[in-house]
């Protein structure tokens, strides 16, 4: 609501001196008030988008739909700031978070411990990305892919397995570079049509070569983003949890080797043998 | 009538020695080539042996080579050991040890005597008495005792 009010008393002030750079920002808003900064977003700026230093003098219809979009932003902005908006699978649709989880769980057998959790991860959808298993305390080490609404979920079962030895949970907000990439790509998409419009109206052979050198570069560019995005989109749908359970019994005693004695009538003696002499 | 006395005398006389222990009662001896051997019907076994090494070395030397063969490298368990004597009053040692044979657990008890000479090396007079641990519980007294009669 002060924000608002901020906003407002600001486009008043744009209104009246028209000058762009003439008032300072808090840091917080600097994106949304671009426009006053000396730049000027397109359709898209909002959102993380290419900003170009102003040339042009902007008019206040400009302005003025600029700053609509600013408030719907802040809106969005204040709703996430609620920390139910931010858990996973609560679905704020303008933060992308990559889940990423570490946990040390003591057992009793981590054979069945581990076993149990990822009958529970495939049941809510996910899967099983790496098992590792060490002689030391038994220890079986499960990466594991879950969908992000089941992350609280997961780690709660992880913590009922046993006795927690030690625990990290991150969220990466990846939600600017995935906007940023949708930018880019639409741009490269747009590019990459006129050069087919320029390409059907070329006549000569060097227009033709140095247009499908450039509608090379720009479909091996699009097609990067594309797997970026993906990539991205996947991360935030699947959190990355890895589950390291250790047994809590004592290990049993290793196994020796034995060495025979040099003295052979030592080697000759033992219950077996007596046992066995007949 | 004298004369047929003292055959017998001597006849028992070369029996008796020729036992290097006096079994407890319930054992039997058997034929076997490995030894003077002895069995009891819940197949108990007591073997009697004489051995010999080419080292010299005293009887305590060779309890610290058994003890660590058998604790540090087979991993039997040191129930109990200590001193005892033979028939003759010559000190010798006992061992008495768990082990798992076959997965089964058994008792082992071993007594050594041994004399050393540094140009023969060292004759060694071994008793071994093994059994499942039940009947090896049940019998250790007595094969102990026993222990007190080795002839060498």
């Amino acid at each position: 609501m002060r924000a608002r009010s901020y906003l407002w008393l600001i486009l008043c002030l744009v209104a009246g001196c028209s000058a762009p750079g003439a008032a300072s920002q808090p840091a917080d808003y600097a994106e949304g008030y671009a426009v006053d900064q000396g730049y000027a977003m397109d359709h898209r700026g909002l959102s993380g988008g290419e900003r170009r230093p102003t040339q042009e003098v902007l008019t206040l219809d400009d302005v003025t739909n600029g700053l609509q979009m600013n408030l719907a932003r802040l809106d969005t902005l204040a709703e996430a700031e609620d920390p139910g908006a931010v858990a996973p699978g609560n679905g704020a649709p303008d933060r992308m978070l990559v889940y990423r989880g570490r946990i040390d769980v003591e057992v009793s057998r981590t054979d069945e411990a581990s076993t149990k959790f990822l009958a529970e991860v495939v049941a809510w959808g996910g899967h099983l990305q790496q098992q590792e298993q060490r002689a030391e305390r038994g220890a079986v080490i499960l990466t594991v892919r879950v969908p992000a609404a089941h992350f609280d979920e997961a780690f709660t079962a992880l913590r009922e397995a046993g006795r927690v030895l030690g625990e990290s949970r991150q969220a990466e907000d990846v939600t600017e570079e995935f906007l940023d990439l949708g930018i880019r790509l639409d741009n490269a998409i747009k590019s990459r049509d006129r050069l087919l419009e320029v390409l059907a109206k070329a006549s000569k052979v060097e227009d033709v070569l140095a247009v499908e050198k450039e509608l090379r570069r720009l479909t091996e560019e699009i097609e990067r983003m594309e797997g970026r995005r993906k990539f991205l989109a996947d991360r935030v749908a699947m959190a990355t949890i890895a589950a390291t359970f250790l047994s809590n019994q004592d290990a049993p005693p290793p196994v020796k080797k034995r060495r025979p004695s040099r003295f052979d009538w030592i080697n000759s003696l033992g219950p077996r043998r007596v046992m066995e002499g007949y | 009538m004298n004369l047929r006395v003292l055959a017998l005398l001597l006849c028992g006389f070369a029996a008796a020695c020729a036992t290097p222990i006096e079994l407890p009662s319930d054992f039997v001896e058997v034929d076997d080539y490995a030894g003077f051997t002895a069995v009891t019907a819940d197949e108990a076994r007591l073997q009697v042996r004489e051995l010999h090494d080419s080292s010299e070395a005293a009887l305590a030397f060779w309890i610290e080579a058994v003890r660590h063969d058998f604790v540090d490298q087979r991993g039997y368990q040191l129930i109990d050991e200590g001193e005892v004597n033979d028939r003759a009053g010559t000190p010798g040692h006992w061992f008495q040890c768990a082990a798992n044979v076959g997965g089964e657990r058994v008792g082992y008890l071993l007594a050594v005597w041994a004399d050393g000479a540094f140009w023969s090396g060292t004759d060694l007079f071994v008793v071994e008495f093994a059994a499942r641990e039940e009947v090896f519980a049940a019998r250790l007294q007595a094969v102990r005792d026993a222990l007190k009669t080795v002839r060498r």
